[in-house]
């Protein structure tokens, strides 16, 4: 069975899906869901922002979720992003 | 004068000092041991004065004072400050501005928030919508895509909110105490329905008579003190600070989460920490006065018609400063691009409570209790009901202080919610670990909503509705 992957963007204090903060995904595998997040080195690591929005209790953040062409553009955004940041 | 006390039992005894002595210690040719001399000879005369003398080392019983507390040893450090062995702290000129307080603190704090005090007309939309989770389903159902957050509505219940009468934010001193602008009365004034309640409800707004707020420290009562000294293991999702001996400064960035971050993240996290412990309330000795937010959480709790705050609030009212700074690691690592800074400022649950209300209240407790928050001059940011998550049961809010730089969180549970939280508790950190194998996270997720399916949803819960303020 192919695993899918759903990605969504983090947004903080209501930026809009594009300014996010971060970018998660979650991959549907024969063992359970995968979540993992991207990080500076625009690696996935596995992170919990997904099961957290989805149990309610955390607050400060919002996912939205987006295509994997949002997610790709999202990424981009970031290197350059980071890159200048150094 | 402890010092003075502790030389006196090492050196011989001085000559008795006359004036003429006195006038020898002043004068520009005396020597250190002089000087010693005449502190000693101090010391002495101390001790004989009358017990009970406000100068007196020792109380009216005869029992000795406790040392004093030198004011250099309270002070928190300023970023790039070390803490000297005296207690004292240095100043490092050169730290980075990134750590450096910024005249722009509390601006930049109060940015990320920004208010719209002169907010437009609500906006229909339910923002309900917006707590919309991901999917949970399998990957076989279809795929649902999600509202954009910058959809939600703006609107924000600041025109009704009761504060004609409050002195404006611009007004009130950086570090002036909620309890300046505390109301009097026990009912809210002008109390309007605010925009996350319930559109179809009644709003109570009757509450019984005021009651004089009093010295938390000397009139908590039998149940609170001993809340102060209970030294249960925590159910909550971090030690109390009672468990740590008033945490000086320069101990804290040895905290055991502080290698997950930079030298220059812990300077933030503990900066940002010890301004949440000083809106807190607590005293360095452990004791509350009336400033503060812990004790403006018990007077408005006094106030309430039904419900009160949880067992042991004082403490757990304050994350621990790991935690503090596990959660800020892990912030870091989610959003790679943002700066520390305003990730440390944005953690709302640093400073907590929770309130409980029997089910037949709930919804009115929230209303009533939301109503004397707003009154006492917090600023509702967002609130995210969860009755309708399967996984959690509960409504979360985070609400910024009077001085504007300091995010707090408030919970609302009923006794079956709360019980349910933390029976969860466990599996809910397991889950949070990102080495947990996912087999086991899906069979932890699977308790948890075993137990909050066991939760009754209190009437009128499901229509709570979410709100966040627009930045």
């Amino acid at each position: 069975m192919a695993e899918e992957t759903r990605y969504y963007a983090i947004v903080r204090d209501g930026q809009k899906t594009e300014d996010a903060s971060g970018l998660a995904r979650r991959i549907y595998t024969p063992q359970g869901r995968l979540d993992q997040a991207i990080r500076r080195n625009l690696t996935w690591e596995r992170d919990s922002a997904i099961y957290e929005w989805e149990r309610g209790e955390e607050l400060g953040f919002s996912l939205v979720e987006i295509s994997e062409a949002e997610a790709e553009r999202l990424i981009e955004r970031f290197r350059e992003k980071w890159t200048e940041q150094g | 004068m402890p010092g003075l006390q502790d030389e006196r039992g090492q050196r011989e005894l001085p000559q008795a000092h006359s004036q003429d002595g006195a006038r020898q210690a002043d004068s520009p040719d005396t020597g250190d041991r002089q000087v010693r001399e005449s502190a000693d000879g101090l010391g002495r005369r101390l001790e004989r004065l009358p017990h009970g003398h406000p100068s007196s080392p020792y109380h009216d019983d005869g029992t000795r004072k406790p040392p004093l507390v030198r004011l250099k040893n309270l002070e928190l450090p300023l970023p790039g400050e070390e803490r000297e062995p005296n207690g004292g702290t240095s100043r490092d000129l050169a730290v980075s501005r990134a750590v450096r307080p910024r005249a722009d603190d509390h601006a930049g704090a109060v940015e990320a928030y920004a208010e719209h005090e002169t907010d437009p007309e609500p906006a229909a939309q339910d923002w309900q919508s917006a707590f919309r989770q991901p999917d949970l389903a399998p990957p076989d159902r279809t795929p649902e895509r999600r509202e954009h957050a910058d959809q939600l509505p703006t609107d924000r219940p600041h025109a009704n909110r009761p504060h004609a009468d409050r002195p404006s934010r611009d007004s009130e001193p950086p570090d002036s105490a909620p309890a300046d602008s505390e109301p009097t009365g026990r009912q809210p004034t002008g109390r309007q329905p605010a925009i996350w309640e319930p559109a179809d409800r009644e709003h109570e707004t009757a509450v019984g008579d005021p009651e004089p707020a009093a010295d938390r420290a000397a009139d908590l009562p039998a149940d609170r003190a001993a809340d102060l000294d209970d030294d249960e293991p925590a159910t909550q999702d971090q030690p109390a600070i009672i468990d740590e001996p008033a945490p000086a400064p320069a101990e804290q960035p040895q905290a055991k989460q502080a290698e997950r971050l930079t030298p220059e993240q812990v300077r933030i996290a503990v900066r940002a920490h010890g301004q949440c412990r000083l809106a807190e309330g607590r005293s360095v000795f452990g004791s509350y006065g009336e400033s503060g937010l812990t004790p403006a959480m018990r007077r408005i709790e006094e106030q309430l018609d039904h419900g009160e705050l949880v067992p042991k609030t004082e403490r757990y009212a304050l994350k621990s400063l790991d935690r503090f700074q596990e959660k800020l690691a892990k912030l870091i690592d989610r959003f790679p691009g943002t700066d520390p800074q305003d990730l440390a400022e944005g953690i709302h649950d640093v400073v907590r409570y929770t309130f409980i209300f029997d089910v037949a209240e709930y919804v009115d407790g929230i209303t009533q209790s939301s109503a004397w928050l707003e009154e006492y001059g917090y600023d509702l940011i967002e609130m995210k009901p969860s009755w309708d998550s399967d996984e959690y049961k509960g409504t979360n809010s985070s609400w910024r202080d009077s001085s504007g730089r300091i995010l707090f969180e408030v919970q609302w549970h009923t006794p079956q919610s709360w019980d349910a939280k933390q029976k969860t508790h466990d599996a809910y950190e397991k889950i949070d670990r990102t080495t947990t194998p996912i087999e086991e996270v899906e069979q932890l997720r699977d308790y948890q909503r075993a137990v909050c399916a066991t939760v009754p949803v209190p009437p009128g819960a499901l229509d709570i509705r979410g709100y966040k303020k627009e930045r």
